[in-house]
């Protein structure tokens, strides 16, 4: 059988598209559905910075809106200036970036402060690769990844139990330490003295075969953090829906509005 | 509201853009057949399989893994091809599995549950791959690592009395 590919090569825009079959539609849909199994919200934004999608942690984090919002236009912006007035500029200029170098894609990195006091979101922003020409606005031109560092876990535990042999209080210090707490926090929060701590995050370091707590980190949510090993299947809407050029305002949408759902269904599932 | 023709033309467009986030994250994704046959796969996928350390393509286009001894990889895809008659299969979820890799790298992380996942009765069974190779992570530079960055661990740690940092 032969081997489909789906290429991310500037040489393959995404706007020359064949007219898919109804079965490769569906196939497609996978890539909505492993985004959907991510610990990280990503979104895709059109040049207007509309949302055209986004996976179930990003909406989470939008429904919240402690920090970012979808207006009723369904335009992604920051809640105030307070949280960071940059983000509409930003994302303006990721939209042009393919157009003016299709070979150099620029991240950009922001803060989003939270009127909840929670730490801020990180949002990366990097423009998609596309030829798009600069005048079609409903284009899908900018990728926003979302990482709100005190997301709830989703039972990471037993996955690293799993994958790396640890016993159950070094897997609880792990889950603690993908979360950015400290030695400290780790020490009141697992009720245990700081020496044993220190024991534990050695036997993490042996059993991983990484020397630096970064390096830790990194390969942890590279393993099992960014992805949901529980997928609540429960949270996705059955009822049809019509996908609307609109996008409510998040905060007063049910999940049935939801467009990444509503392209899913519309796929056929 | 736009015409029908326009929305589907942006849903087409925004299926293939969503493929692009995986490939930034370092996630291989791919979707195979109750046989094994891979479907569908985004770059990072390809790329993992191209290293023949782990798990690969035949010529018939066929997963396989490279430890012949190994059936994970069959028993994972048969119990999401038929999840009602496997026990075990997670009525919620995925099942995470570790892939051995002939070189001793660090074993890849094969994360799988049955595609599509919306439907209470399917009629195709075709199994939803997500790679991750943990040996790439560390020294990775791609989206992961900028995003981590900012949830100043390493300066929690740094200011922590206790934290020294590399092996203790």
């Amino acid at each position: 059988m032969a081997t489909s590919k789906i290429s991310t090569n500037p040489a393959a825009p995404i706007n020359r598209l064949p007219q898919f079959s109804q079965q490769t539609s569906n196939i497609l849909a996978a890539g909505l559905e492993a985004l959907e199994m991510l610990n990280i919200g990503v979104a895709v934004t059109n040049r207007a910075r509309r949302v055209l999608f986004a996976n179930q942690t990003a909406e989470q984090i939008l429904l919240s809106r402690d920090g970012l919002e979808v207006t009723d236009q369904g335009v992604l912006q920051p809640l105030s200036k307070w949280s960071n007035p940059s983000l509409p500029r930003i994302m303006q200029q990721a939209s042009l970036a393919p157009q003016a170098d299709p070979s150099e894609t620029k991240d950009v990195i922001l803060a989003i402060r939270r009127p909840s006091g929670k730490r801020p979101f990180t949002l990366l922003v990097r423009s998609l690769k596309t030829r798009a020409s600069l005048s079609d606005l409903t284009s899908p031109s900018v990728l926003v990844f979302v990482w709100d560092p005190e997301l709830p876990e989703h039972d990471t535990e037993a996955g690293l139990r799993e994958l790396f042999g640890f016993t159950s209080c070094e897997a609880r210090l792990a889950n603690l330490l993908m979360k950015g707490k400290s030695v400290d926090d780790c020490c009141t929060d697992l009720e245990i003295r700081p020496s044993t701590v220190r024991m534990h995050l050695a036997n993490l370091f042996a059993k991983t075969g990484v020397q630096r707590q970064g390096q830790l980190v990194s390969l942890l949510w590279k393993s099992v953090g960014m992805v949901r090993t529980k997928y609540d299947r429960a949270s996705l809407p059955c009822k049809t829906g019509q996908s609307s050029a609109v996008t409510p305002k998040v905060s007063n949408r049910t999940d049935d509005d939801l467009p990444v759902r509503t392209l899913i269904r519309e796929c056929g599932f | 509201m736009k015409s029908g023709e326009d929305i589907s033309t942006d849903k087409q467009r925004a299926l293939l853009a969503g493929w692009q986030a995986p490939d930034l994250l370092g996630i291989g994704v791919a979707v195979c057949d109750a046989s094994c046959h891979m479907l569908i796969a985004n770059q990072t996928f390809l790329d993992i399989l191209g290293t023949r350390d782990g798990l690969y393509l035949n010529s018939e286009g066929r997963l396989l893994e490279t430890d012949e001894a190994s059936q994970i990889l069959v028993d994972v895809v048969g119990r999401c091809s038929h999840p009602s008659n496997a026990a075990g299969m997670p009525s919620r979820g995925c099942i995470s599995v570790k892939v051995r890799r002939t070189s001793g790298r660090k074993p890849l992380t094969l994360l799988a549950r049955p595609f599509p996942s919306t439907t209470t009765v399917r009629s195709s069974s075709m199994t939803l791959l997500l790679l991750l190779d943990v040996a790439h992570a560390v020294n990775e530079e791609g989206v992961v690592a900028p995003l981590l960055r900012l949830v100043s661990t390493s300066e929690n740690w740094g200011g922590s009395h206790n934290y020294r940092e590399g092996v203790h």
